[in-house]
């Protein structure tokens, strides 16, 4: 079992370091986010405990990988199947009960405690085959797949917004709509093979822009729903609406061409920082943007001619 | 080198083609050269550089030497059947022949008809067998309008059936003046299917022959490689 533990280590800090980052840093950095994260969703709602230990059990499932527990199962007894994926899920949820008992949440930490060992005693995983109809299925694919693999985050983004709305919180109704934004960005996360790229009959120009057209037709249809209810009762925030919907798409484009502006490979760290940077400072978009797309045409020039 | 345009009657032409990983060399000056309708196979063991001679070909892959064409892009003519099939976890078979349609702007309406493997299309495609992965792929390639087909181990775990609707496609495509390149462990498929056969050994080209010469390189390969070989073992 330890060197089970010792391996997942061992795997994560190559992670980090194929990110370009060293380990030690790369845990650093991560406890810089968490915390300033944890900070900013006390300061917006009244409901950010309930929204931690939803985050929180939600990174357990995608601990419940059929293949590994399969795996694990194949290779060890299953009481100390048991105990890996109870440790694991303990792990997990370890630093989002540290900060509920620093706001003295006692009971939600005790009950995402019980929560993640209950996770572990299961063993349905949360990746079911039943297929979840999208609006997107003419265009394949970050859209289509990122609905369905991200349903439950957009389920949480719809609950706050009715929380919002309930407890006349409109702040927590712009954190609903910059939710589902955010979740949009994510798509652009990890990059396809470079046979699916290759097998477009466009140049990198018009690859790009047939990809960032997508990108904001499809996020605008997700999250058009969030903000027209959210205008509905709160039209008075119309303003920080459109600011918040504005910058999101600009994000959005700028993850996508931060993807394919290091594609096959992924943004390293330098890169990565400049582009987290530019959440707390967006101007930088501006310069990363265009940076962003003259790097894209580069990478893409030798798969699409 | 990437593909160019070329006044060559051939199909496409190869020219010195090498690559090289590192100090690894994969491929070694080859020169070859593909007709309009005409089937070609390519033979090797594992390693041998089957799978990265193709990827050259459609320019998946950086490599020294000259692949020219009649097309000014060759790969917007080019249905690859890669033999490393991915699919996305929460996409269907449907959505995939939908993604490879639009990729080359085809508007695809009768894609129940044409889906002559029966595939569960409305299932995740991550989720089919090695063998229905590979069929739904072949089905998406067909659905577009290429002028060369280049399929990457096709049979690979496919089922007898669907192994002789291959084989039948196959000859259609030769039929329609297209040009097909195959690479295949099953020698009797080629067989069946091929005008040429091309064997690469250690990156190269050690030996192309015509169909009247498909018996004698068999044969050969069973005495020499297989019989060899086996031999070393000393089953008792």
């Amino acid at each position: 079992m330890r060197q089970y533990f010792s391996l997942q280590l061992r795997i994560i800090n190559r992670h980090l370091s194929d990110f370009g980052i060293r380990p030690v840093f790369g845990y650093l950095l991560g406890l810089i986010f968490f915390v300033g994260f944890s900070g900013y969703l006390w300061y917006v709602t009244s409901f950010a405990p309930y929204i931690f230990a939803v985050l929180g059990l939600s990174l357990t499932t995608m601990l419940a990988d059929p293949g590994k527990i399969t795996f694990i199962q194949q290779h060890f007894s299953s009481r100390v199947l048991f105990k890996i994926r109870a440790l694991e899920n303990l792990f997990v949820v370890f630093p989002f009960v540290i900060v509920l008992l620093m706001h003295h949440e006692w009971l939600v930490s005790v009950a995402v405690m019980l929560m993640s060992l209950l996770l572990s005693l299961s063993s349905i995983s949360p990746t079911f085959n039943s297929v979840i109809p999208t609006p997107f299925f003419r265009n394949p694919f970050e859209f289509l797949t990122g609905f369905r693999k991200n349903l439950p985050g957009l389920l949480l983004a719809a609950f706050l917004l009715i929380m919002a709305i309930v407890y006349s919180n409109p702040n927590l109704g712009l954190f609903s709509v910059a939710l589902v934004l955010l979740i949009c960005l994510s798509f652009y996360m990890s990059s396809e093979p470079a046979y699916l790229v290759w097998i477009h009959h466009l140049s990198p120009t018009a690859f790009l822009w047939y990809k960032i057209r997508l990108a904001i037709l499809h996020s605008s249809i997700l999250v058009l729903p969030y903000i027209l209810v959210c205008i509905l009762f709160y039209w008075d925030h119309g303003f920080y609406l459109l600011i918040i919907y504005l910058l999101g798409i600009l994000y959005l484009v700028t993850a996508l061409l931060g993807k394919y502006a290091f594609y096959p490979l992924t943004m390293n760290l330098p890169q990565g920082i400049i582009m987290g940077l530019a959440f707390w400072f967006p101007p930088i978009l501006l310069f990363l943007i265009p940076y962003f797309y003259r790097r894209c045409l580069l990478q893409l020039q030798p798969i699409l001619t | 080198m990437s593909p160019s345009t070329s006044t060559d009657p051939n199909m496409i032409r190869l020219d010195h083609l090498s690559k090289a990983y590192g100090g690894h060399i994969v491929l070694r000056d080859i020169s070859l050269s593909f007709e309009k309708g005409v089937v070609y196979g390519i033979v090797g063991e594992n390693g041998s550089g089957k799978t990265t001679l193709f990827k050259c070909l459609t320019g998946l892959e950086s490599h020294h030497g000259q692949v020219t064409s009649k097309f000014d892009r060759l790969k917007d003519h080019v249905g690859y059947l890669p033999t490393d099939l991915y699919f996305f976890s929460k996409m269907t078979g449907r959505e995939y022949l939908q993604l490879l349609c639009n990729a080359r702007q085809v508007v695809e309406k009768e894609m129940d008809l044409k889906n002559i493997f029966d595939l569960p299309l409305d299932q995740y495609a991550a989720t089919y067998s090695t063998g229905m992965k590979k069929k739904l792929a072949l089905t998406a390639i067909m659905l577009q309008p290429n002028e060369v087909f280049i399929l990457d181990e096709p049979y690979n775990g496919v089922d007898i059936h669907s192994n002789m609707i291959i084989t039948e496609i196959i000859h259609r495509l030769k039929a329609l003046g297209k040009t097909v390149l195959i690479s295949s462990h099953i020698f009797s498929t080629l067989k069946e299917t091929c005008d040429f056969i091309h064997v690469i050994e250690n990156g190269q080209i050690s030996r192309s022959v015509g169909r009247d010469e498909f018996d004698a390189l068999e044969k050969e390969m069973k005495d020499f490689t297989v019989q060899e070989k086996v031999n070393r073992l000393r089953l008792i």
